[in-house]
């Protein structure tokens, strides 16, 4: 990909373009009462659909203006970073497919893909019983779409809702994390693969370091990579700063609406908004300042 | 707003108590503020320390507490903190320019010092996590399994709804969702409640009660227990094998049936 745009943002953007034809699949079950198995379908087509314009838009790009080559000497250290770049995630990949450290409390995302796919129908029983609801549910969760798009793997590829969720997806999540931290990391050191990888290399022992508790990255990550609120503070929120940095706002705000779909936000007003705000005043403000400022300093 | 208050300072209590990562986080923001003139990235650095300070501000962590929803705990208002992102940043600065500064271009020298600070990072984290529950989930998952497999197979094609001890309903549905329950996995994991507007009735409660061996707010005979139960339309229940034989027989007159030892437990299907 071109104009500051790499492979890792394309990663990611096709897992916000997932993300968001989930939604409209979901959005079609539930407000139309359609089969989950119409949904899947509905969903497979987009989601093709979605790769395919990805993959066209990259080439195009690419065709249009060619990326200049990264700077930086390709030595020795940025070898060795590198390959402990990789030992570290295929070690934190191992650690989740061996479902050792899965974190259930709170989370019934097994049982409400169970019953999608039991009922053939989005949310028609209690997850919780297997019974039909009787005060029903918060119209706010209902819009969700997670559930819908897990359950629609689990039909494409026969597979058992608890294998997909604890194991399959956290390995897609730690993927795009990597990948929406490769992107930040190019905002941050443009140009310079050395502290790139190195940054990345400190990015993976921090993972490895903060699976000790709910809320810290490494525990989400490595224990809960299903849940929207891990998907949102490990792919979403580095990969908008990502993009903030980089001055993209107008994509940036695929962030927000894709926070929207996964997570349990006030009114769609979630952490995403708030941090691309954050980002964007600070920048406005510092762009006002007057040139020459920082370097009498 | 007392409540939401005292909420957010013990939230930021627990938070730094467990692992050292919010501490490590802290000396990275400081570091990079001392060597401001070095950093590039201001705007990221500004950004950081303004919302890590209203996460730390009782009275602005409240604010962020009520706009996340009450859904969330304390925790998660350090979402819009760049945590790992920062960190990451800071030691990547301070290994790839200060320590250069420092000590040169001995490679031994830098090398010794990027190896303390890796093990700096790793003690910093919570290394006791007691990673022992969830080995306990797992063996008690595959126990549950077998037991309902075994269920499954005496009940033949019909549905089952089924009343058993904690450790095999925790399961049950992720085993297999076509079996119904009669409590879920929220009747002690209270978490779980905000997913539905359902509760359960008293009598439900006293069932789970009266199954689990817990002292209820009225205590209920094993006969009336055995009644309701009966009246709820469950078609399948596990009793704890420890069970005495009076109560079994209470259970089977109540079901019109008999009771089958299965490994720990006591079928009844009717």
């Amino acid at each position: 990909m071109t104009e500051n745009y790499s492979f890792a943002d394309g990663v990611v953007s096709f897992m916000i373009a997932l993300t968001g034809v989930a939604e409209a699949a979901h959005l079609y079950g539930v407000f139309l009462h359609r089969p989950l198995s119409e949904c899947a379908i509905l969903f497979g087509i987009l989601s093709a659909l979605a790769l395919i314009a990805l993959v066209t838009v990259a080439i195009w790009r690419r065709r249009r203006r060619r990326q200049p080559g990264i700077k930086g000497e390709d030595g020795l250290a940025t070898r060795v970073l590198l390959v402990c770049v990789i030992l570290l995630a295929v070690s934190q990949l191992l650690y989740i497919v061996m479902g050792k450290g899965v974190y259930r409390q709170g989370d019934m995302t097994v049982e409400t893909v169970g019953s999608f796919l039991q009922t053939n129908a989005l949310y028609q029983v209690n997850p919780m019983t297997g019974r039909a609801y009787e005060g029903g549910i918060p119209s706010r969760l209902k819009v969700l779409c997670l559930p819908t798009m897990y359950a629609s793997f689990c039909s494409f590829f026969h597979m058992p809702p608890d294998r997909l969720v604890w194991c399959v997806i956290p390995v897609l999540t730690l993927a795009a994390c990597y990948a929406a931290y490769t992107c930040l990391a190019g905002s941050l050191f443009p140009g310079d693969k050395r502290r790139q990888l190195c940054f990345l290399f400190i990015v993976a022992l921090l993972i490895w370091a903060g699976n000790y508790e709910a809320g810290v990255d490494g525990f989400q990550i490595l224990s809960s990579g299903w849940r929207g609120v891990t998907l949102r503070n490990t792919v979403l929120i580095p990969y908008a700063i990502s993009l903030c940095l980089r001055k993209k706002y107008l994509h940036a705000l695929l962030c927000i609406l894709a926070e929207v779909c996964i997570v349990w936000t006030l009114y769609g007003l979630g952490a995403c908004l708030l941090v691309i705000l954050g980002m964007m005043i600070i920048q406005f403000l510092w762009g006002k300042r007057k040139p020459g400022e920082e370097d009498a300093r | 707003m007392t409540e939401l208050l005292k909420n957010a300072w013990l939230g930021w209590r627990d938070f730094t108590t467990a692992g050292k990562m919010a501490a490590l986080f802290l000396i990275a923001l400081l570091f990079l503020w001392v060597n401001y003139k070095k950093v590039k990235q201001k705007v990221f650095l500004i950004y950081t320390t303004v919302s890590a300070a209203c996460c730390m501000i009782p009275v602005t962590a409240v604010g962020l507490m009520l706009y996340q929803t009450k859904f969330y705990d304390y925790e998660w208002v350090w979402s819009i903190v760049p945590l790992t992102a920062m960190t990451g940043f800071a030691v990547t600065v301070f290994v790839t320019d200060t320590l250069k500064e420092f000590i040169g271009g001995d490679r031994k020298k830098q090398i010794a010092v990027v190896l303390f600070m890796v093990a700096a990072l790793i003690l910093s984290s919570g290394l006791d996590r007691d990673n022992r529950r969830a080995a306990e989930e797992q063996a008690e998952r595959s126990c549950a399994a077998e037991l309902l497999e075994k269920v499954q197979e005496r009940m033949g094609d019909r549905e089952i709804y089924l009343w058993a001890p904690r450790e095999i309903t925790e399961y049950a549905r992720e085993w297999n969702p076509a079996i119904q329950v009669l409590y879920g996995r929220n009747m002690w994991d209270s978490s779980l409640d905000a997913y539905a507007y359902d509760t359960y009735s008293d009598e439900t409660k006293a069932l789970e009660c009266w199954m689990e061996g817990d002292e209820g707010e009225e205590t209920v005979s094993d006969r009336e227990c055995a009644e309701t139960a009966a009246a709820t339309g469950v078609n399948c229940i596990l009793l704890p094998g420890k069970e005495e034989k009076d109560t079994i027989e209470c259970f089977e007159e109540a079901f019109q049936t008999k009771a089958e030892l299965l490994g720990d437990y006591y079928l009844l299907i009717r």
